[in-house]
């Protein structure tokens, strides 16, 4: 069984009254421990299938699967869980919370699920991994949009997931902290976890164990 | 991390972050909660005045000179001090006509706000052989000296410092202290008919001559008159009318109606005002909240992602309309005491009518009652600015916050 599978997924919008299809695709598999990348030109439908894949939208048609369940049979309750614990998404941009310190936002999704949270050593050598560990108890507004990036990487490395899917993770980021990052997903993806990242990059494609290119809401093979 | 793990913790940092955001919210809430407290503090002791006043006016009818009904309405309402005289010989009419079943007399002078006396009060002298007006009221017995040159003090007169009130320069030994009429007999001082004559002797002495000391005894200043249960009411005013000239007779029960009308006029404005402030309060609050929420669509968006479900997200919010609407009350409560008990006085002069406070429990039920809906106001508000936010899609609540 797949840990990500889609099935006939379709997702269309209205745009001045016509409707537009964003995402159509023809079956969809991921297996554990594989890092698929995915290219694709701006407005490709791209974010939007991330999305899809992640229950934060809702598709016009089909389904997706997590370890063989759809997504549309669970509750919100239940998606959310599956956000929580199995499936981390990184989104473009920064998505981190103002309020909080780079520790606190890092940890927050166990003060949402309500589970212990990883030991003090985990989080500093996931924070040292990705060279932040001297800015856990400063606040977002102090730190640069790189830093930024790297902070919501690490909630998203913190613990281990079944899958990571990540927006353009390096879009931010200097060679250095992109081929640093990089290499993370590649030792994750070593270690079981499969990981979907959406890259304008091309100079990081090599990391990956397949490459998917997006094209007018279509999927193929590079 | 510990402080975040509950609602209430991630509510506190996030109004400890934002904090003019913050105050602006709690702002909304105090005034609901101070209009809440004060309205209903103010209601209730205008409604527990009138009742007192109802209860402790024991005459039907008031019998006063001809030109002196304000007069004598201003020393029953408001305690201004006043006095005024008629002839003794109503006394002995009244109570000779069908359906009177008591009659008793009052002598009232003054007193005067310099080093001779206490303060400037009103004098009353009563008959305490045929008194059914005075004497069921005093709350607190001091002595039995009443009958020989003791004072019966009303709730508000404060006696001097070794327990005696001073007149003209004399002090006398304060025998009884009334409860609380929330009538001007609370600011009003008692005694007989003996006591009066040393007090308008001295009166007289220091060059004060409300009337000739040696020839009071002919004079009243109010006959008060009580009817039997079957007695018509009407007749007895038509018998004392055509048997004396110069009097003017108040029935208490219209005197009390005239209260109560301009009562309800005042407590139609405080209602009126308490729920336009408490609308208004309610509107500010949502549309703060809903501003704000708007504003921290990303953060709602970012709470999704991380796998915050829109219940969840309901209860963040919840925690913080709980804590502002909560805290604001508290506020509003502080400001509502710190108005309604020290500016007591100033309100019932204000006012002009019957204004007791209530029992204490009551005030602590309208405090407590402050606070709950102030904080009902919060968390309503708080989570109808929410529902909107998590019932759309992560995509485009992100987007929009970008």
């Amino acid at each position: 069984m797949s840990l990500l599978k889609t099935e006939a997924l379709v997702k269309e919008y209205k745009r001045r009254g016509k409707t537009f299809r964003a995402v159509d695709l023809t079956d969809l598999q991921i297996e554990p421990g594989e890092f698929v990348m995915i290219e694709g030109e701006s407005g490709s439908g791209k974010t939007t299938l991330l999305n899809l894949l992640t229950g934060l939208t809702e598709p016009t048609s089909g389904k997706v699967y997590i370890d063989g369940i759809s997504l549309s049979d669970m509750s919100d309750r239940e998606i959310s869980e599956v956000r929580n614990r199995k499936v981390k998404y990184i989104p473009q941009g920064d998505s981190l919370l103002t309020n909080l310190t780079i520790r606190e936002n890092i940890l927050f999704p166990y003060v949402i699920s309500g589970h212990k949270p990883p030991s003090e050593e985990r989080l500093k050598a996931v924070a040292s991994s990705l060279g932040i560990e001297e800015l856990l108890d400063e606040y977002p507004a102090e730190l640069s949009g790189g830093e930024m990036r790297r902070a919501t990487i690490a909630r998203a490395f913190i613990d281990s997931p079944e899958l990571i899917i990540a927006d353009e993770p390096t879009g931010s980021l200097d060679s250095l902290n992109t081929s640093r990052v990089m290499s993370i997903f590649r030792q994750i993806a070593d270690n079981g976890t499969a990981v979907i990242v959406v890259t304008h990059q091309k100079e990081t494609l090599g990391f990956a164990s397949r490459v998917l290119k997006m094209e007018l809401g279509k999927l193929s093979p590079v | 991390m510990a402080d975040l793990k509950t609602g209430t913790g991630f509510g506190l940092k996030n109004i400890r972050k934002r904090p003019y955001r913050s105050l602006c919210l709690v702002l909304a809430a105090t005034i609901s909660s101070y209009a809440l407290f004060t309205g209903l503090s103010l209601k209730a002791s205008l409604d527990n005045g009138i009742e007192r006043m109802q209860e402790r006016m024991g005459a039907d009818l008031m019998v006063v000179p001809e030109e002196s009904e304000a007069d004598a309405r201003n020393v029953l309402l408001t305690g201004e001090p006043e006095f005024f005289y008629m002839d003794r010989e109503i006394v002995e009419t009244a109570g000779k006509i069908e359906g009177v079943e008591l009659v008793t007399e009052q002598f009232y002078f003054t007193s005067l706000s310099s080093d001779c006396c206490s303060t400037r009060v009103q004098l009353i002298a009563y008959d305490p052989d045929s008194d059914f007006v005075i004497t069921p009221w005093i709350d607190e017995k001091i002595t039995d000296e009443v009958s020989k040159g003791g004072i019966v003090i009303g709730s508000e007169v404060t006696p001097l410092s070794d327990g005696n009130v001073k007149f003209y320069g004399t002090e006398y030994p304060v025998a009884g202290k009334l409860g609380a009429t929330a009538t001007g007999l609370d600011q009003s001082v008692f005694m007989t008919r003996e006591t009066m004559h040393f007090i308008l002797e001295d009166a007289s002495a220091k060059g004060y001559q409300f009337l000739n000391p040696e020839d009071d005894s002919g004079l009243v200043s109010t006959v008060l008159i009580r009817v039997s249960g079957d007695a018509d009411i009407t007749f007895i005013e038509k018998e004392l009318y055509r048997n004396s000239s110069g009097i003017r007779i108040i029935e208490t029960d219209k005197l009390i109606d005239d209260v109560k009308t301009k009562l309800g006029s005042v407590q139609n404005v405080i209602k009126l005002t308490l729920l336009v402030l408490l609308i208004i309060s309610f509107v500010t609050m949502i549309l703060f909240f809903s501003v704000i929420f708007h504003e921290r669509k990303k953060e709602f968006a970012v709470l999704r992602i991380l796998g915050a479900s829109g219940s969840r997200i309901c209860r963040f919010s919840l925690a913080e309309g709980i804590i502002i609407g909560s805290g604001g009350g508290l506020v509003g409560l502080v400001f509502g005491i710190l108005t309604v008990f020290p500016f007591n006085k100033y309100i019932e002069y204000s006012l002009e009518l019957p204004y007791l406070m209530p029992e204490i429990r009551l005030i602590v039920l309208f405090g407590a009652l402050g606070v709950l809906v102030t904080t009902a106001f919060g968390s309503l508000s708080s989570f109808l600015a929410t529902l909107s936010l998590t019932r759309a899609e992560t995509y485009y609540t992100m987007r929009a916050g970008e």
